[in-house]
């Protein structure tokens, strides 16, 4: 419908009475007021004329000395009118809801809440592998699919849920708690894992049996799980509790001067793929199998106009070429290596040992170096073990 | 302003007639007639300068020089723009004046 014809809709239907009504016909048809249906009625006449000529009418018939009544009005009405010559408005504003409500289905942002950078690296590398990112089109199904998924991962988090609206996934999460649950029917006993003088003792439960000063030997009873009273009868407490020890020990640990290792080799190749509104384009070439052997590192960068999000982002997969080579190791290298590989072994064994002395004797053989370490530190020493029964006290 | 096309002259007519009267100007006020057409059902008028007597039975209108009168019943004013206007109803009888000459006669 033409705009025209459209303002036309909007008619008023007027009556005119008054000494020589029909003056003000000639008059509003020379304004180029268009009138219509004009029938005479006893002191006057009745006519319909477009809703926007109503004002100059009543001009007219008000410099003619002439009465002039709205009898009935129909149309669309002015707002209607006005808004039918600007249909952009209209169609922008449905255009806008249309547009709200279709992409709000979308991702637009991820909130990881709380959580560090690698912990939010850890949940979207998850949630890519859901098929959840950026630009993805969740559905009822797939959120609860996704949320069971991540509750099933124990070692991320102590508790994880996934919560959409508005196109925000929020991912809420507590850190996971790590608890100890002991065993209060199993009699346990406190024995040194190694020759030892004792330094320390922090015995929470049990019977000490040892005194700092002491020196005592591996498989030595530390804490005992039951004693006698006055009476002889047995006392049952489980041993639990650290025994600060110095211990004197050596390691001994052989580095090769030539030892096969995997190294990059400085070629990379990058592929990118644009996520957006639930489709997939490839931006470049595919690199997936250029190498033979790759380490293959992704990441994300969420598509954003300035500071507002949009429903998109872009992979990048870095691939970078590895391969194995033979190293040379030179002497002082090797010694190096070595040394490193004794500390490994003493902090594997004794996570908290302080060291108090160290020495190291290097030997030399063709093919490498042998490390002999020897280490006076302080540790831990108490190492859990099934009790054994005491005898009991003469009488 | 109309445009009329020239019409073709059929070549018995212009035979018996004078070659001169072609070239003679149209009768005084030939342009200044007064036009009517008949529009389903309605007489449309196209020069109407005022609406001088307006009632059911009777519509006198003023065309310049001349002077139209409807008669008839249920007369009414079907549309008015400018100086087009179409009547419509039952309408007996016209009448055309000349405006300063008095009563010229009617249809």
């Amino acid at each position: 419908m033409a705009r025209r014809e459209f303002r036309s809709l909007d008619r008023v239907c007027i009556s005119v009475t008054g000494e020589q009504a029909q003056r003000l016909l000639s008059a509003a048809a020379s304004s180029g007021i268009r009138l219509s249906k004009i029938q005479s009625s006893d002191d006057g006449y009745t006519a319909i004329l477009p809703g926007r000529d109503w004002r100059r009418v009543a001009g007219l018939a008000e410099k003619y000395g002439l009465r002039l009544s709205m009898l009935q009005t129909e149309g669309p009405g002015g707002l209607v009118a006005k808004l039918w010559q600007r249909p952009g408005l209209v169609l922008g504003a449905i255009l806008f809801f249309l547009m709200v409500h279709i992409l709000s289905g979308f991702v637009w942002t991820i909130d990881f809440g709380t959580l560090d950078g690698e912990q939010a690296e850890t949940v979207r590398a998850f949630l890519n592998a859901q098929g959840i990112r950026e630009g993805t089109r969740i559905t009822q199904e797939l959120l609860v699919q996704t949320g069971r998924a991540l509750e099933a991962q124990p070692e991320l988090f102590g508790w994880a849920s996934l919560h959409f609206s508005g196109g925000c996934l929020f991912v809420e999460s507590t850190p996971m708690q790590q608890q100890q649950i002991r065993q209060p029917e199993e009699q346990t006993a406190l024995y040194a894992s190694a020759d030892a003088e004792i330094v320390l003792i922090e015995v929470e439960s049990g019977f000490t049996q040892v005194v700092p000063g002491q020196l005592v030997a591996k498989g030595q009873l530390l804490a005992a799980a039951e004693r006698f009273d006055r009476d002889g009868n047995s006392v049952l407490q489980s041993a639990s509790g650290s025994v600060l020890g110095r211990v004197r020990a050596e390691y001994t640990a052989q580095q090769a001067y030539e030892q096969t290792a995997t190294l990059l080799t400085g070629r990379t190749a990058d592929s990118r793929v644009l996520y957006l509104l639930g489709m997939e384009f490839p931006l470049g070439e595919d690199t997936e199998g250029v190498f033979a052997h790759a380490a293959v590192q992704e990441s994300w960068t969420p598509l954003a106009l300035g500071r507002i999000a949009l429903p998109g982002c872009i992979c990048t997969r870095e691939s970078r070429e590895q391969s194995d080579e033979v190293l040379q190791y030179s002497q002082e290298a090797a010694q190096a290596m070595a040394k490193r590989a004794c500390m490994q072994q003493l902090l594997a064994q004794y996570p908290d040992a302080r060291i108090e002395q160290q020495s190291f004797d290097y030997t030399a053989e063709p093919n490498g170096v042998t490390c002999r370490a020897s280490f006076v530190f302080c540790a831990d020493i108490a190492e859990a073990g099934a009790a054994q029964p005491l005898d009991p006290p003469q009488a | 302003m109309k445009r009329y096309r020239p019409r073709s002259v059929s070549h018995k007519k212009t035979v018996g007639m004078p070659v001169k009267s072609l070239f003679e100007q149209p009768s005084e006020g030939f342009y200044r007639l007064p036009e009517l057409q008949i529009r389903a059902g309605c007489i449309l008028t196209d020069g109407c300068r005022r609406v001088l007597d307006f009632s059911p039975e009777k519509l006198c209108l003023d065309m310049g020089h001349f002077l139209i009168t409807f008669y008839g019943a249920q007369l009414r004013i079907e549309s008015l723009s400018g100086r087009r206007l179409s009547v419509a109803g039952k309408i007996q009888r016209i009448d055309f004046a000349r405006k300063w000459e008095g009563q010229d006669g009617s249809a």
